[in-house]
């Protein structure tokens, strides 16, 4: 059982008129109201929080790709990633991921996460996600191509990573003459892939064909069990394998506190903050045309209907209440390899973030690994 | 109003339903992205003296979102092996609605000798800096109506009868494949403007309503502009489709010009 600790990098700062006034902190939020010398105490209190994960001992410290937006304020997250690759020693950064159909050019990534895999020595983790369909809207790109982009961009890199050069490639949206990346990555036949998700049901099939982790985010616990199900079911009906722990993630919403009271009391404000702010996206950002499959839309409007737009609930307490928490989450998911622990939105403070980080990871993380040992050793023996 | 035959055509290796009615002159009718198979009373006067042929562009209505299209000249060659599967030789009458009109103008520019006169609605196809476009991919549906229509109460007759799932998914397939042309740039085709002048020549009547807030009324002119022995007829008391909401000027004006 691993942790990875997630950080946003959000803003912190909206205007009180904000709820009425403006549709979303996504695309059309103005950037007027980013004032620099605050972001440059957030960009280095949230860089000390990642670089103080990886000496807490958390197995992963991760990033992620947003654009124009207040929500994550990591328009590069390769940056972010060298900036903590040589001030941090153990953890593995994990970027998740690189939106590939928001580079026009795949080969920059294959080149980016090779630099940071080489002076790493083998320490990143290289997510590769379509980005959100807000994305679509900042980045002025055609999401009717997205899919298809994200899958030729992916084979593109991992030929890039494992093929020698120069080699030519002819594709349907990218033609090379000369596929020859220097650095060539450290770590062999190239630095693992993950596929963090919202939960459609092609990235589910391409993740277990691959064998690639897979986390999906945001999502209420019955469709996150729903989710690895079914990537267990794909893995073993259609390409024939057993998917490892390693394989498979679990990102609850979670807070770490105390005492159950005070971190209820802290969280239900920091989600208040969330969902009012930082996650305030309408659905014509979320889903632009042709961003998803019809099938997958079909889905998604199914639930809504059903569930009405249900965000999961998180899990606060003291260790010894998320830890309870936690073992019910692992015993109804049928078990999980790693957990992805996020920092905690845009309002709270460093305190209560480091806080959090430290309770989890000495805490319920110690528990956690242990019963997920005896797990699966008692598998293995059943097996 | 008059019931149009719904057939299926091949052009080239791609199927496409096709709602054809009346007789006489052929007239090809190119719909707006709003419009697969919605045969509009304007539409249906045209009908009253012409041949008219409306197919469904690719990827709306019941066809699939093709993987060759994925700019304006895709568009232009479906379009030319369109009208040889309906078997109509040489040049030929020509007419589209805001996204179809923009077809139209390209497609006269591609094949002026396959454009007899040229009917520009409401056209995109343009984009003049100093006055956007409204970004219908940023609006729901609600937001949406009040740019089309002047007057709400005529978007019933075209409105779905529900918005269940079926619905938003088809409306979100038609989205998709006017995304895939006119997402970036935006509802236009920077090289329109100094391609137009290889379709000047042909007789053209540009039709705009008035009060569209969509694609506004100086489009009209740009166009003229653009082609100068073409001329403009205003519609008054009307939004982004005079097909819908001005079907009886909207075809006294057309029919005039295209006799």
């Amino acid at each position: 059982m691993q942790s990875y600790f997630f950080h946003l990098m959000p803003w912190s700062d909206y205007p009180d008129d904000f709820d009425e006034k403006y549709e979303s902190s996504w695309v059309t939020f103005p950037n007027s109201f980013y004032d620099p010398v605050k972001g440059a105490e957030l960009y280095n209190r949230y860089l000390d929080e990642l670089e103080y994960a990886d000496t807490l001992g958390y197995d992963g410290i991760c990033v992620n790709e947003h654009h124009q937006n207040a929500y994550g304020l990591m328009p590069s997250p390769n940056i972010i990633a060298g900036m903590l690759a040589r001030r941090t020693k153990n953890a593995k950064i994990a970027i998740l991921g690189n939106g590939l159909p928001l580079r026009s050019n795949p080969l920059r990534i294959a080149e980016e996460m090779a630099m940071l895999d080489v002076v790493t020595r083998g320490r990143v983790i290289s997510g590769f996600v379509r980005g959100i369909g807000c994305e679509y809207f900042s980045l002025d790109l055609d999401p009717t191509f997205s899919r298809d982009i994200f899958l030729e961009a992916h084979d593109l890199i991992v030929r890039a990573w494992t093929e020698p050069g120069p080699f030519e490639h002819l594709g349907k949206h990218f033609q090379y003459r000369y596929v020859n990346v220097w650095p060539r990555p450290f770590t062999k036949p190239h630095p693992p892939i993950w596929m963090p998700s919202a939960g459609s049901s092609e990235t589910i099939e391409f993740a277990a064909e691959h064998k690639y982790p897979y986390v999906s985010v945001f999502t209420p616990i019955a469709n996150v069990k729903r989710l690895l199900s079914s990537y267990r079911t794909i893995a073993r009906e259609k390409f024939g394998y057993e998917p490892g722990p390693a394989q498979l993630g679990y990102a609850p919403g979670m807070y770490v506190s105390d005492d159950d009271q005070r971190a209820q009391d802290e969280a239900a404000e920091h989600g208040r903050f969330f969902l009012s702010k930082a996650f305030k996206i309408p659905p014509h950002f979320l889903i632009p045309p042709g961003y998803v499959t019809e099938n997958s839309l079909r889905g998604f409007l199914a639930g809504r209907f059903s569930e009405g737009a249900q965000f999961p609930e998180a899990i606060a307490g003291s260790p010894k209440t998320v830890l309870e928490r936690l073992i019910a989450d692992y015993d109804f998911l049928d078990g999980f390899g790693y957990i992805v622990v996020g920092a905690c939105p845009g309002n709270s403070t460093h305190e209560q973030t480091t806080k959090h980080m430290t309770l989890f990871q000495t805490e319920v993380m110690p528990a956690l690994k242990k019963y997920h040992e005896q797990k699966t050793a008692g598998r293995a023996a059943a097996s | 109003m008059t019931t149009p035959q719904e057939r299926t055509i091949m052009a080239g290796d791609y199927q496409v339903r096709v709602f054809e009615a009346g007789a006489g002159e052929p007239l090809l009718f190119l719909h707006s992205a709003g419009g697969p198979g919605l045969w509009t009373e304007g539409i249906d006067r045209l009908a009253q003296h012409f041949h008219v042929f409306l197919p469904d562009h690719p990827g709306f209505g019941p066809s699939p979102l093709p993987d060759w299209l994925t700019g304006m000249d895709d568009m232009v060659f479906h379009y030319v092996e369109v009208l040889e599967a309906l078997g109509l030789q040489g040049a030929v009458r020509v007419a589209g609605t805001s996204f179809g009109g923009w077809i139209a103008a390209e497609l006269a520019v591609f094949h002026p000798e396959r454009v007899k006169k040229l009917v520009l609605i409401d056209a995109a196809g343009l984009r003049i800096p100093e006055v956007p476009m409204p970004d219908i991919f940023r609006l729901p549906p609600q937001d949406i109506l009040p740019l089309v229509f002047h007057d709400l109460s005529k978007a019933v007759a075209v409105m779905p009868k529900d918005f269940g799932i079926d619905t938003m998914v088809q409306m979100f397939h038609d989205r998709s494949a006017l995304a895939r042309l006119s997402w970036n740039p935006y509802l236009h085709d920077p090289k329109l403007r100094r391609r137009l002048h290889h379709a000047a020549h042909i007789p053209t009547l540009i039709v705009w309503g008035q009060q569209d807030r969509l694609i506004p009324p100086v489009y009209a002119a740009e166009y003229q502009r653009l082609l100068p022995l073409s001329r403009i007829s205003y519609i008054d008391q009307c939004g982004h489709d005079p097909t819908i909401e001005q079907p009886e000027a909207f075809a006294q004006a057309v029919v005039e010009f295209l006799r």
